[in-house]
């Protein structure tokens, strides 16, 4: 099954991480023993919020939850009766997590961030130590295509373990890195349609046999759109078979002479184009400009594949083009800020939120990585709910787009985002409401074990007790 | 419910006749400000505010409270003000004095330092505002009513500082000079352009940190031998005539007779600044203060009062530390007088309140800590009678990041909620 495998591996890791890491920020690691959590208040996400709720957590996932559950008594208890548990995080978008973000090639489809991911990165710290337990890390907003994007846990010791999905999507960039559009567009177009052609060659090649089930009609033409993103499978979902599917050219190409062999292996630098064009996966798009948000419905249009739209603070102007189009979108982590009309020169105070919220668009947070965070508060995604609230969204909605919504536009939410039985035991324990300036993180765990303690945080410990000299 | 209706269309005629009239504006706040002497409102005389809590702005707080505003001025504050036929009653949540950003460079034009020079005790920022630069209607949004606008740290002595409102229809200087800023940190080696071009107009010096130190020595020594001789002579003790004397300037600053600030960020600027400031017996307001938590005792044992800005340049400065998070509550412990300052002001205070300042010490520091360091205290920075009616009001918590500013009140006049878009 999908994690068992991984689960005694990461366990196993962080007995060893915790021998030599006593002060890391998630040192303390329980045993793999079973637990129960008792808890103030239980943000369900899903469902309703209970009041003095049981959460029992059974081989990683949630088990039970309700009101009037009983202990079983082999359980070990973690009373939080004066606390919140909510949902872990899902960060839905950052390079945060990988040494270097963008390429100097432009076309680098193949490459993957499990590559890149480094998870002794700070952004992982920060994850746990601010109740982010599952991230979307993508490469960077300035390669065209580039490359594969991955959704990790935000704790473990080395990629494999952390790994949630391996191939979530083909990051897309519309922004031209230097030069004009045109061209930038134009050579986008380009390597799709080459990964067109050849999907089409191949479909044809094998008319004689039944298609594969993954194989989708290929001519292009009259390929249905599909409007959700996919949907991964349980067997999609695990890191391991998941890698082979992305690693499988044999299975959709057909059994060819040589010369068409030499094609293929040309061919197999844009197997991630191939497997987006072919449904396989989505295209994560960063947009700059509204301009480019029209681009990329022109794409997602022209060669049927979904996407989720990144989103430059401009994009809020084809707002009401997004929400007819219902595809997910990820704001850019400056939520307000003024602009000037070129012609009257007047100013505009614009809160992207509000712009969303009024255009009838679901929205997803993203944070400003803490190293070049452009305005105060920004890094943290409770402050960029909070913000979200006190312009007009509801806090139920607040939440909802920190956990449940980017989990269901990344396909992950039958794993995480919510909490209800068969998820993943992702949760963050709060000391209040999770939007209030003053609440801290107690706790955080992924997949049941506990991956930060704030009473063992001894960096946060030195910014709250600093004794002045 | 007419009330709030009939506010926001006075919110919106007050932002349109601002973005129209904005020459006429100027004109007439320059004519009428310099004195800091206001034009008195006319549209109403008595505003009855009736808040859930008002926030003194000293740490204490009415619950509920009511405010009674009088042509421009507070009048009264109490828990109950009958009202009378004639007054505008309002109903809001919680009410805060207006913010006081005690270090601003919003609204200087055509730049804020001065390249030929590295000693300008002589300029002036006020002859550089640009009372229409939109930035200070944005601050209006951000609830900020009276701002402290600096020069720059490109230069050793910098020049005056001045105070002024943000929110009137014509803003108006409350102080034109306020303070002479001095750069005693590693700044002005920065726009020294002679390394790259020696034959340059612009060769000057400091080039290193001990070069800003020795200019700030040796300018102050020769001033205190001047002012020496001219006491000889039976010449000192003249007050300057405007700013326009550099030497009258600096004789007055080593007299004490000048308001003085020093942007010192490191703990190492900070232990030079106050072993100068003791050496020629000034005490200068120290700006900056990023690693203001490694010298507390020092900052104790001055006396020092602090303009905190380490909250809003995180990403400039000597250090990045997170413990800058933890130094006004740090700070507060001591009971070394501290204002926030910079960008997204309330914002500063309300993360200050998450890393361990208190509720009433957060929301003084951005509104009378800023109005008794700057020396403005008898006018503005609390909600107490006879001071100047500049008022924030809030839906709710003012410290939490999802309440948002209901309307902002400067001189008794309301001028943007910011929520029009």
């Amino acid at each position: 099954m999908r994690t068992d495998f991984c689960r005694s591996k990461i366990c196993g890791l962080l007995s060893v991480a915790l021998a030599w890491s006593a002060g890391a920020a998630w040192s303390t690691v329980a045993s793999a023993q079973d637990l129960a959590i008792k808890a103030g208040k239980i943000i369900t996400v899903a469902g309703p919020t209970l009041e003095n709720g049981i959460i029992i957590i059974r081989d990683g996932r949630i088990a039970e939850v309700g009101t009037d559950l009983a202990i079983p008594t082999d359980l070990r208890l973690l009373d939080v009766s004066d606390k919140v548990v909510m949902p872990g995080i899902v960060d839905p978008h950052s390079s945060a997590g990988l040494s270097q973000a963008n390429e100097r090639n432009a076309v680098v489809p193949f490459l993957s961030v499990v590559d890149g991911i480094d998870p002794m990165r700070p952004y992982f710290e920060e994850s746990r130590r601010t109740g982010v337990t599952t991230a979307v890390v993508a490469p960077g907003n300035s390669t065209m295509i580039g490359g594969q994007a991955s959704i990790v846990k935000t704790a473990g010791l080395y990629v494999d373990d952390m790994l949630l999905m391996r191939s979530a999507g083909l990051k897309l960039s519309l922004q031209p890195p230097s030069g004009s559009r045109m061209s930038h567009i134009a050579r986008l177009r380009r390597e799709l349609e080459t990964a067109k052609r050849q999907l089409a060659e191949a479909a044809e090649a094998k008319t004689d046999k039944p298609a594969d089930g993954a194989e989708k009609p290929a001519d292009g033409t009259d390929k249905p759109a599909p409007v959700e993103p996919p949907k991964p499978t349980e067997a999609e979902g695990d890191a391991a078979s998941n890698s082979e599917t992305i690693q499988e050219p044999e299975r959709t190409e057909p059994a060819a002479d040589s010369a068409e062999k030499a094609a293929e292996s040309a061919a197999a630098t844009n197997q991630a184009v191939k497997d987006l064009l072919s449904g396989k996966t989505r295209a994560m798009i960063y947009c700059q400009s509204a301009a480019d948000v029209g681009q990329a419905f022109r794409l997602m249009d022209d060669y049927s594949f979904a996407a989720v739209l990144v989103l430059g603070q401009d994009c809020y102007q084809a707002a009401d083009e997004i929400a007819k189009r219902g595809v997910p979108v990820i704001l850019d982590p400056t939520l307000v800020f003024w602009k000037r009309d070129p012609v009257t020169r007047v100013d505009e105070k614009i809160v992207l939120t509000k712009r969303y919220q009024d255009a009838g668009v679901k929205f997803l947070f993203q944070s400003n990585d803490s190293d070049s965070r452009q305005s105060l508060g920004s890094s943290y995604f409770w402050f960029q709910a909070a913000t979200a609230v006190q312009y007009g969204l509801s806090r139920e909605e607040a939440i909802a787009a920190l956990t449940l919504e980017p989990a269901k536009a990344m396909g992950i939410d039958q794993y995480v985002g919510s909490i209800q039985v068969g998820r993943d035991a992702d949760l963050v324990i709060l000391t209040g409401d999770p939007l209030d300036v003053s609440t801290w993180v107690d706790q955080t765990l992924v997949n049941g074990k506990v991956v930060y303690e704030r009473k063992s945080d001894w960096k946060l410990k030195l910014l709250l007790e600093a004794q002045p000299q | 419910m007419k009330g709030p209706d009939q506010m926001l269309q006075t919110r919106l005629f007050v932002r349109l006749v601002m973005i129209a009239c904005g020459s006429w504006a100027v004109g007439h706040g320059v004519a009428h400000g310099d004195g800091g002497s206001r034009s008195e409102p006319t549209s109403q005389s008595s505003t009855l505010i009736q808040a859930d809590v008002v926030h003194i702005g000293d740490g204490q707080m009415l619950r509920p409270g009511m405010v009674l505003v009088v042509d421009g001025k507070i009048q009264t504050v109490a828990a109950q003000i009958e009202s009378t036929a004639g007054m505008q009653v309002l109903k809001v949540g919680e009410l805060t004095p207006g913010f006081v950003d005690a270090a601003s460079s919003v609204g200087i034009a055509g730049g804020a330092g001065e390249v030929t020079s590295e000693v300008t005790p002589d300029f002036v920022v006020a002859d550089a505002l640009d009372f229409q630069d939109p930035n200070l209607l944005r601050q209006i949004d951000l609830g900020i009513t009276t701002i402290h606008v600096t020069p720059n740290t490109d230069n050793v002595i910098a020049g005056f500082s001045g105070l002024l409102k943000t929110g009137g229809a014509t803003p108006a200087w409350l102080e034109r000079e306020s303070g002479l800023f001095l750069s005693m940190c590693n700044d002005p080696t920065g726009r020294n352009s002679s390394r790259s071009r020696p034959e340059s107009l612009y060769v000057r010096q400091p080039t290193n940190r001990m070069g800003v130190v020795w200019i700030l020595r040796s300018r102050l020594h020769a001033a205190q031998n001047a002012t020496q001789k001219a006491g000889e002579n039976g010449t000192a003790g003249a007050n300057r005539e405007s700013s326009a004397d550099t030497a009258q300037a600096l004789s007055e600053l080593v007299q004490g007779k000048t308001k003085t600030f020093a942007v010192s960020r490191t703990a190492y600027d900070i232990e030079t600044l106050y072993r100068i400031a003791n050496e020629f017996s000034i005490h200068p307001i120290l700006v900056g203060g990023d690693e203001a938590y490694k010298v507390i005792g020092l900052l104790k044992q001055e006396n020092a009062s602090l303009i905190f800005t380490a909250l809003s340049t995180q990403s400039v400065g000597a250090e990045q530390t997170e413990l800058r998070w933890s130094t006004p509550m740090m700070l507060a412990k001591v009971d070394v007088p501290f204002a926030l300052a910079g960008d997204e002001l309330l914002n500063q205070a309300r993360l200050a309140h998450r890393f361990g300042l208190e509720r009433g010490a957060a929301l003084a520091a951005i509104t009378s800590q800023p109005a008794k360091i700057l020396g403005f205290e008898k006018r503005i920075g609390k909600i107490a009678e006879g001071l100047d009616a500049d008022l924030v009001a809030f839906q709710g918590d003012p410290l939490q990041v999802t309440s948002a500013i209901e309307w902002l009140m400067v001189d008794g006049q309301i001028n943007s909620n910011g929520k029009d878009q």
